[in-house]
């Protein structure tokens, strides 16, 4: 049946091939999977044209002149940056916690990898709030921020541990099934034949893992760009300080200036695309090896 | 491998630190600080109308969204894996994927443009009464969006592994698609289902930007739990908003303590994640 099954060419054009099993209530199979396959379709694509009309629709030229105001720059140039750092801190720390998942033993491991989960099930605001709560007037370590001189909640820092915060689990989470699967064996000739600890890593673990790692790089600076609650709370949104592009497309909504967001919109979601592309490239690499 | 246990440590210790300062010293602060002036005041802004009606909000939207992706999700991933399409499978892939990828105010505002007043199917609806946009089916229709991908991600994988050996056992007793599928392969997916339905409802009972955008914040009417804790925020009731963090942290960390423990009885989680 399998065979029969996958020979046929399946998909929404559907052929009237002679079939071995009359029996089979063919009509209502096909109208299922066709409805499966166009589900997804159906509820992202009609929303994805929409933003793109939406931004085009009172001109190139006026869309142009709103992204690249001040504001607008500001915002954007502060969203890469925030994302940049906190993708490189959780590559670098994600990579670190996935080698001690699976290559560690000790107790309270299966803690730790609940820990990691933690904030997939967080609240974007409830996020920022905890930082409010921790760095903030009232907070516990506000005489530490004081004698140091250095200023979190409203500013750089906190938005900066916020994002990290939010985009954490990512690089962990797609790294340790791929170095589950890959065994110790490589990196146990490795060591036999003398690499250090390092040198295998570099040159035996890294190659083997690259696809994962970049599937969770990716997924994290897409979380990270896309940020929105935590760093509302947490940076209060100042206009040329602590705006991000997401904060940005919020503001302009709320001062009418539809045509600002909507421009703002659209240079996120193409950002959100090329990461698309690049999760699922690494994606069908990862599952193929 | 004894003569590494210095870097094994080194790794340790750096994993475990940055899992503590970043992640147990918050979630600390936070549960200390709604439990130290003990339980009155905690269950005073739990019982808050207003948070009431928010938290039944929450509850209906992600007791919408959550079955209709876990149906169609399940549906999803028997035709991709079963009757993969010869063209655009990638692309439909990809709309799987993209609620990962997007913004949520992203999501919210394109959500807008199709059903708002002026939107493509918003003015249809309008004249037939129904409003979506400011208005509860709006907030449902954002979780259902951002909530796509789990079900699917988690059921693909699982599909694949087991191939098709048994139900055409199945199918060669005799037994029909629906009895095959419903006693052959269902039982076979349901841990993954499970697990990707409690991803969803985790990731919706927290769902902030595109609620927001799509809603606003109308008390008692479109106002869902964690928009209700930003409203908290901003008007400095930080005992309001604590307390009713501490629940929302405690739904959803034991949903995904759940998920991981039924992963982790199937033998570790998927790269598709």
């Amino acid at each position: 049946m399998s065979q029969d099954k996958t020979s046929e060419e399946p998909g929404v054009e559907l052929r009237s091939e002679s079939r071995k099993r009359t029996s089979r209530p063919r009509g209502l199979e096909w109208a299922l999977v066709a409805a499966a396959i166009l589900y997804p379709v159906a509820l992202a694509a009609g929303p994805l044209l929409a933003i793109v009309w939406g931004a085009l629709s009172s001109g190139f030229g006026a869309m142009m002149r709103q992204l690249t105001s001040p504001e607008a720059v500001n915002a954007l140039k502060l969203t890469l940056l925030l994302s940049f750092a906190a993708t490189a801190l959780n590559t670098v720390f994600g990579l670190v916690v996935a080698l001690v998942l699976t290559r560690d033993d000790f107790k309270g491991r299966q803690a730790l990898n609940g820990l990691i989960d933690l904030p997939f099930a967080f609240s974007p605001v409830i996020a920022g709030f905890t930082l409010i709560l921790l760095f903030g007037r009232n907070g516990w370590f506000v005489n530490l921020i004081d004698a140091l001189n250095l200023r979190v909640v409203f500013a750089l820092p906190g938005m900066l541990i916020a994002t990290t915060f939010i985009s954490l689990p990512f690089v962990a989470r797609a790294v340790a099934p791929v170095l589950r699967h890959m065994g110790r064996e490589q990196e146990n000739v490795a060591y036999t034949m003398g690499a250090g600890y390092w040198r295998t890593f570099w040159n035996v673990t890294l190659p083997n893992i690259r696809w994962g790692l970049l599937y969770g790089v990716s997924l994290t600076f897409a979380r990270a760009v896309g940020e929105f609650g935590a760093v509302l709370v947490v940076g209060g949104g100042v206009t040329r300080f602590t705006e991000t592009a997401t904060l940005y497309i919020y503001r302009s909504l709320d001062d009418r200036n539809e045509v600002g967001a909507y421009a703002m919109v659209l240079a996120l979601a193409v950002i959100s695309f090329c990461l698309l592309w690049l999760m699922e490239y690494a994606r069908k690499h990862a599952q193929d090896e | 491998m004894r003569s590494f246990a210095g870097s094994r440590y080194a790794l340790r210790t750096l994993a475990l630190g940055y899992l503590v300062l970043l992640l147990v010293l918050p979630v600390s602060m936070i549960v200390y600080y709604t439990f130290r002036d003990g339980l009155t005041p905690v269950w005073e802004a739990l019982t808050d109308p207003s948070f009431v009606s928010a938290l039944k909000l929450t509850l209906i939207a992600v007791g919408i969204a959550v079955p209709v992706n876990t149906i169609f999700g399940v549906m999803c991933a028997m035709a991709l894996v079963r009757r993969p399409p010869k063209h655009g499978a990638w692309l439909i892939n990809s709309m799987i994927g993209l609620p990962l990828a997007l913004s949520p105010v992203v999501v919210g505002l394109a959500l807008v443009l199709v059903y708002g007043q002026d939107g493509w199917l918003g003015s249809w609806f309008e004249e037939n009464g129904i409003q979506i946009i400011f208005s509860t089916p709006g907030i449902v229709l954002a979780t259902i969006f951002v909530t796509l991908p789990f079900v699917v991600r988690e059921v693909i994988p699982v599909l694949r592994e087991v191939g098709t050996d048994q139900d055409e056992a199945a199918w060669t007793l005799g037994a029909s698609r629906w009895q095959t599928f419903i006693k052959v392969i269902l039982p076979m997916i349901t841990p993954a289902i499970i697990s990707g339905a409690l991803l969803s409802f985790a990731r919706a009972l927290g769902e902030f930007g595109s609620i927001v955008v799509v809603a606003g914040n109308i008390p008692r009417r479109t106002l869902t739990a964690p928009v209700y804790v930003f409203g908290q925020i901003e008007s400095q009731n930080q005992m309001g908003a604590s307390a009713v963090s501490v629940l929302l942290l405690t739904l959803s960390f034991t949903l995904m303590l759940l998920v991981d423990w039924i992963q982790g009885k199937r033998g570790g989680a998927h790269v598709a994640r």
